[in-house]
This record gives C-alpha cells, structure tokens and sequence, in this order.
C-alpha cells in the first residue's frame, strides 16, 4: 500500500460518489485517471484491505433492532461458544477481549422478540451467561479512519 | 427514531447496496438495469435514503487489521450522571473515536459511556486514551483492548423478504 493508495482509502471511506461516473470523480478529487481509482481498488479488493464497496445502513430506520452483548466465557468452553455465537446471522461484529468479561458481540434482529429469543437460545445452547449492553444513546456512529 | 416509509424499490436498493457494488466504471448503471429502473432514479433514491438517515454512508468497508489499524479499545467511562451528555459529545469529536454510546452501567466502576478507539499499536491507543481523559477531566475508566478479531461481517437486511 504506498500513499495514493492511502489517499484514495481516506476519500472512498465515506465519500463514495453517488454519480454516473463515481470512479472518475474519485479520481478528480485526487488527480488520478478513472483506469488508475479502478485499478488501485481493485488491487485493495485483491489484498483484502476493502472488504466490500457499498452503503452501511441504519438498522434502525429500517425496522431492526440492534444491541452489544457480552460473556465470561472459561476457556474450555471458548472455542464452541464462539463457533455458536459466529454461525448466528445477526452477528455480525465479535471480539476476544482482555478482561474477565472476554467475549464482546454486536447482535441485528428483525424485531426485539426476535432478539430476546437469539439471546436466551444462545445462553442456553451454550451454557454460558449473556449480559445484554443496549445503547441507551448513540453519540457518534462513524468510521473514518485516517491511513 | 422512527421507521422510515420503504417502498419495494427503496428496499431492493438498500438489499444492493449492502453487498458490494459492481467493479465497473459505472456501478449505478449495472444497479439499474438489474432492477428495470432508470439510473436517474436509482440515483435520486439513494440521495434521498442518504438524506433520511438510512443509509449511514457510501463507501469501501474496510478491513482495519488489514489496513495497519490492528488494535481497538473499548473503553467505559465512569461519569456523572449530570455530565453524560457533555463528556460524551466531548468524546465522540475525537476523531480516532468510531463509535460512542450511553450503555447501561458496566464493570467494578459502573460506567456508562462507551467508546472505541482504534489505533495501530495498543500504545498508540493508551495515548489517545489519555488525552480523551485530560479533554474531559474524566479519570475513572477501564480499558477493554482487543485480543482478536472473532467475526466482522456486514448485515445482510430483508433476507425473508427477498429469499
């Protein structure tokens, strides 16, 4: 990665070009032909750096119900919890964690019955105890890194 | 929030663009024709879920490990009730901060506020950590730092509707 490549990730992060020719106003904003935004991204893409080019929705405003879960899980019981936990849908971020509380997971469902339910099925299948964190408030929702 | 009105179309949008655009120069295009609308259309839909809010952002997802970005910290905040609302707009404007909540209280310490801070290295969070600490004048918090990455996908919305 050198830094147009870095330069190019700061823009595409957040400022995607809803246009015809979004590449192409990419490359504007950075002074580089639309073939060489195409390229690079495509070499990102290759790399696995960009995991995917497309919108993050608002679970909210679309009727989901989203919430942070967190378990204490013992280490002979870690590697089947988080084989359970991975293979549910709604998850969709986990993390090991140093601290007592070692498994951290974010869970999207359909409805708030639908999440009561994914949570006590987890709990249950894997006999570990799931402490439910929902947001009382949001403040800032916004990945942007600086490369 | 209240739940924005989707029409069929808006939904058929939002189901394309939660996966990955189409790797051509003209991306919007390939969209419309998939869904026998106008590009125009599928251009003014997306400004218009942009402006309501349901779609966040347009963009790369980026894989951060990857990237040189490998460590986060959540880190829980233990303030005042009186204060929340100021100490937790202090620490979303810092821009190393992806996300700041009020959650209900956690730990030994109780705190309410959570935030992730991301960084390259754990001292490179440490760091951060500590001027979000001096901005704020908050000195009781825990540090969460990640010991690895399990799962990170994006959701996939609608799936009964459209399968």
């Amino acid at each position: 990665m050198d830094y147009r490549d870095r330069e190019l990730l700061n823009e595409i992060q957040a400022g995607f070009p809803v246009e015809p020719h979004p590449y192409r106003v990419l490359g504007q904003r950075l002074d580089m032909t639309e073939t060489e935004v195409l390229d690079r991204v495509a070499g990102l893409k290759r790399e696995g750096i960009i995991r995917r080019i497309g919108a993050s929705i608002n679970s909210r405003c679309v009727g989901y119900v989203s919430t942070l879960l967190a378990a204490e899980v013992p280490s002979e019981k870690f590697q089947s919890f988080v084989q359970i936990v991975n293979a549910c849908t709604g998850v969709t971020h986990n993390y090991e964690r140093k601290h007592k509380f070692n498994v951290w997971f974010t869970l999207i469902a359909s409805s708030q019955f639908e999440k009561e339910r994914i949570i006590k099925n987890l709990s249950e299948t894997t006999g570990v105890e799931i402490v439910e964190l929902p947001a009382k408030r949001i403040f800032k929702i916004r990945v942007d890194f600086k490369f | 929030m209240p739940q924005m009105e989707l029409d069929t179309v808006d939904k058929k949008i939002l189901v394309a663009l939660q996966g990955d655009l189409d790797d051509s120069p003209e991306p919007y295009e390939k969209m419309a024709f998939e869904l026998g609308i106008t590009q125009d259309e599928v251009i003014r839909r997306i400004k218009r879920l942009l402006d309501e809010g349901v779609i966040r952002r347009i963009g790369a997802m980026i894989r951060h490990i990857e990237a040189g970005i490998g460590f986060n910290g959540m880190v829980v905040w233990k303030v005042d009730p009186q204060c929340i609302e100021d100490v937790g707009n202090k620490l979303a404007a810092f821009r190393e901060v992806t996300h700041c909540y009020e959650r209900p209280p956690f730990g030994e310490k109780g705190g309410v506020l959570f935030t992730m801070v991301h960084a390259a290295s754990e001292e490179g969070c440490m760091d951060i950590i500590k001027r979000m600490s001096e901005e704020t004048g908050v000195k009781y918090y825990e540090i969460l730092f990640s010991e690895r990455e399990l799962k990170k996908v994006s959701m996939t919305y609608f799936d009964e509707e459209e399968s």
